[in-house]
């Protein structure tokens, strides 16, 4: 293919592996690639949202979803041969001075705009809307009413619809006005993402690349090509709810998009009994649910619900030495935890502590700083 | 009987000033009530036939076509050139779009969908109250066993048809030899259908075959081949591997833009692909059967079979994607001595052995004893590891035989004359698949003008070409001379590249065309 660019490009990305490690780094060999596969896809259990949570990894969560499980496990595997990680027990990653030293010196992309957690769903609609509307409005602009759209969502399609109905400038100044939002915010990141993310759009006379061609294109990997253009959908939708006046379009893309409260249908109801003053036996029997499926919704919606309050299943006094122990050990392993309190605890109230729980204040250290 | 001024109608709703050859006749006869049987190649507006009596007619067109990502194509094109009233059922929809549509279905002047909706009853209730005007059957030749598509399906049809409300039908095919036409009529129980059976002969297109020991023998043709004719140009293979592995290989070697596309890719890159080509952003595209159907690109100039499709009808169909502007184009067809394998094995996955035709029946034998229901297809499938068309066959002949009604077993199917007959019907539909491969293997050989053979069975003239003929009439790919397409070396910079995107800034003055990448 031509216009393909120099390979500079290489050095600067890996983005996702340094996302990968940094996960690791901070599980502390305390979790399962499995566990860390179904945080970055957002995988809705009780045991994915308590770990986002325990190890400050809410920032990730779900910020991958379409990520293909085998293909993951390919890049924990070269990661492994590469001696970045080595794994406990064939499962669970470590970090090894090696990833350390990757990650220290890595030059790529900065990524602090992920808010997975909170946004990973308005993330994808607020993209739906943008590629969207992009395309129609530039199609407008040229007199060109009969495209065909590139997203096919018909939620966003109403979106766009709405938002062209009412827009309030002329067609003309509305396109300098995304223009000038995207260039603006654009010159304040890194050229690879500004490259990524521009190639991707699509407009009146040129159609947007695939990740197979973006890779390509950047000799990056795949991977590498979507987590960089997912980061700029973070960072437009952040700055422009942080500065309105700034960037009225992006704002109007953002309208409507609130954060989420990470709560499973299922849970929801668990917590209407709970909320109405049912025992947990009772609401076992009534759901004809598992009991450890019921635990899971409480322990779901401690983590989620600011104010739900665990007393009744745990004495604020007992809620208070568990963390403690958690902290004193530097661990979230239950069993570690249930050991050095002999035993006086179940598993479920431990973890129903560290859900409602101040997360664990002592940073992660990595494996080869011990 | 109501008249209309087609020419004003046409110009109304669509914007063309002139009918394409084919299109006045077919549409005038539908209009007084006459059944028809269409047969006209791709490329030449078959859909028009129907799109503007929905438009003009009072009551509702329904159409039934076998692929859902041909419907959905369609009626986005349709929607974007500003014809709204148009939706496709589909099992895209999620329960409650469905619903909705189903509740407001009398606001479409047109509705696509695929057979298996019209044997669901909840959306047969709804069709039932609408008046159905026109009942279109697209790619009609999925009707017949001798068709190269045999839908089981399509078999159904005139019991809906009756159901409806004996609406006028519409049966429309790009290849239907005179045995699949009244077989259609047959099936359809429409046996005075008017038939407008239009030529299939491509005059704007040579053919040429040449035999490669091996696949990077074939790579290193397309890869001289293209560089010098820098044309849009498309690739078929009959794995989607091969697809991937050949534009790789040729995205190295060539200047022109490469991809690939097949059914495996998600939703969002096969549309944006597509629409690239399209857009001519892409020049040569490496694709399995899965592409082209909604594509209409008018100045595609090569289609390369990198492997023979497994019957003459789909050869046709893809070479019709070539030339519709008219201008000259070329199909070239690269054959390995290896080259008969793959479709073989494409007619087995599709057919069920013996074997597991036996497994089949003693698991439904068991079923039926213990007075279950049968689980549900997808369910059913991967249990006796049948493939998804190897059910369909079986569970239609079941049906046929009164062995199955929906999930019910109603007889023993352990009877030895199910398991005969079964035999004899896998055995006659694979010796039929087979004689197509021959057909399309045959051609390949074949000495005399390939032109001649590739139509006479559809049609008993065959026009003089307008281009030269065939390799065997003296046309040689080395004599090829396409007007060049330019090729942009692309440096864009992401600050270009938006500035393209929303026409901004001074860089836009001096590039006319966007077409980068
Ligand atoms: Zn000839």
């Amino acid at each position: 293919m031509n216009g393909r660019f120099p390979r500079i490009w290489k050095e600067e990305a890996g983005v996702f592996n340094v996302i990968i490690l940094t996960c690791i780094r901070e599980l502390k060999g305390e979790r399962t690639i499995s566990g860390i596969y179904n945080l970055l896809t957002g995988k809705r259990s009780s045991q994915t949202l308590q770990d986002a949570k325990g190890y400050e990894l809410e920032r990730y969560f779900g910020i991958y979803e379409g990520l293909a499980r085998d293909e993951f496990e390919d890049i924990c595997k070269r990661m492994e041969n590469s001696q970045w990680i080595y794994l406990v027990d064939r499962i669970s990653p470590i970090i090894t001075s090696e990833g350390a030293h990757y990650l220290h010196n890595y030059k790529g992309p900065s990524f602090e705009y992920f808010s997975g957690m909170n946004n990973h769903r308005n993330i994808r609609e607020f993209e739906h809307r943008l590629l969207l509307v992009i395309q129609t409005i530039t199609s407008i602009h040229e007199g060109n009413y009969s495209f065909i759209p590139v997203i096919d969502d018909s939620k966003a399609q109403r979106w766009v619809k709405r938002y062209y109905a009412s827009l309030s400038r002329n067609v003309d100044q509305e396109v300098k006005g995304m223009y000038n939002e995207i260039l603006d915010l654009l010159n304040n990141r890194s050229h690879l993402e500004s490259e990524l993310f521009t190639f991707r759009l699509s407009g009146a006379e040129v159609i947007g690349l695939t990740y197979e061609q973006l890779k390509r294109k950047y000799d990056i990997t795949k991977e590498d090509a979507y987590v960089c253009i997912q980061h700029v959908f973070y960072y437009l939708f952040h700055e422009a709810r942080k500065l309105p006046d700034a960037y009225p379009f992006l704002f109007a893309c953002t309208r409507g998009l609130d954060v989420e409260t990470m709560i499973t249908q299922s849970a929801k109801h668990t917590y209407h009994y709970l909320e109405l003053g049912w025992t947990l036996e009772a609401i076992v029997s009534k759901r004809r649910l598992k009991k450890s499926t019921i635990q899971d919704h409480i322990v779901e919606a401690a983590l989620v619900i600011p104010d739900f309050s665990i007393e009744r299943f745990l004495s604020v006094k007992d809620q208070q030495r568990i963390i403690t122990a958690a902290n004193n050990m530097k661990t979230l392993r239950l069993k570690q935890i249930h050991q050095s309190l002999n035993g006086e605890f179940d598993y479920f109230q431990i973890r129903l502590a560290l859900a409602k729980g101040k997360k664990l204040t002592a940073k992660g250290k990595s494996y080869a700083d011990v | 009987m109501q008249t209309y001024n087609l020419s004003f109608q046409l110009e109304k709703h669509f914007g063309f000033s002139q009918f394409r050859e084919g299109q006045r006749p077919i549409i005038e006869s539908i209009l007084s009530g006459q059944d028809v049987l269409g047969i006209l190649p791709t490329g030449t507006g078959k859909s028009l036939c129907y799109q503007l009596p929905a438009k003009i007619q009072s009551g509702t067109t329904i159409v039934v076509s076998p692929l859902i990502s041909l419907m959905i194509d369609q009626v986005k094109q349709l929607k974007a050139s500003g014809y709204k009233s148009v939706v496709a059922l589909n099992s895209f929809m999620d329960r409650a779009e469905r619903r909705k549509m189903l509740e407001h279905l009398d606001q479409y002047d047109l509705i696509y969908m695929s057979p298996e909706f019209l044997q669901n009853d909840w959306i047969m209730q709804h069709l039932t109250k609408l008046s159905i005007s026109l009942f279109v059957i697209d790619e009609a030749h999925c009707i017949s066993q001798w068709g190269h598509e045999f839908r089981t399906d399509y078999l159904k049809l005139h019991q809906t048809i009756s159901k409806l409300g004996e609406p006028t039908v519409l049966a429309l095919s790009a290849t239907a030899t005179p045995e699949v036409q009244t077989d259609i009529m047959d099936k359809l129980k429409r046996p005075r259908m008017e038939k407008h059976i239009y030529p299939m002969d491509k005059q704007n297109v040579s053919f040429a075959v040449e035999h490669y020991a091996t696949p990077d023998h074939k790579i290193d043709r397309m890869i001289k081949l293209l560089s010098d004719q820098a044309v849009p140009t498309m690739v078929y293979f009959s794995s989607r591997q091969w697809a991937e592995k050949a534009a790789y290989l040729l995205q190295v070697k060539l200047k022109q833009r490469v991809a690939f596309y097949h059914g495996g890719m998600d939703q969002m890159d096969r549309m944006l692909v597509q629409q690239q080509f399209m857009n001519d952003q892409l020049d040569v595209i490496c694709c399995t059967s899965a592409f082209g159907m909604g594509v209409d690109k008018s100045n595609i100039r090569l289609v390369i079979h990198f492997h023979p499709p497994s019957q003459l009808e789909s050869f046709i169909q893809e070479v019709g994607r070539a030339g519709r502007d008219g201008n000259p184009c070329v199909s070239l067809v690269l054959y390995g001595p290896k080259d008969h394998y793959l479709p073989q094995m494409l007619i087995e996955s599709e057919l069920p052995q013996m074997d597991l035709v036996q497994n089949v029946l003693r698991y439904l034998h068991t079923l039926w004893k213990n007075n279950t229901l049968i689980p549900s297809n997808e369910e059913f499938a991967e249990q006796l590891e049948l493939s998804e068309s190897q059910w369909n066959f079986l569970r239609f002949q079941l049906e046929e035989h009164g062995v199955l009604k929906e999930r019910t077993i109603l007889v023993d199917p352990n009877e030895t004359f199910i398991e005969r007959n079964l035999e004899d019907l896998i055995d006659k539909r694979w010796k039929y698949k087979q004689e197509k491969l021959t057909e399309m293997l045959q051609w390949i050989h074949h000495n005399a003008c390939r032109r001649k053979r590739l139509y006479e069975s559809f049609q008993a003239d065959i026009r003089e070409p307008s281009v030269p003929c065939c390799d065997s009439c003296g046309f040689r790919m080395d004599s090829l001379s396409f007007e060049q397409n330019e090729f942009q070396a692309d440096m864009d910079n992401w600050k270009e590249r938006l500035a393209i995107i929303f026409r901004q800034g001074a860089r836009y003055e001096t590039k006319k065309t966007g077409r980068g990448y």
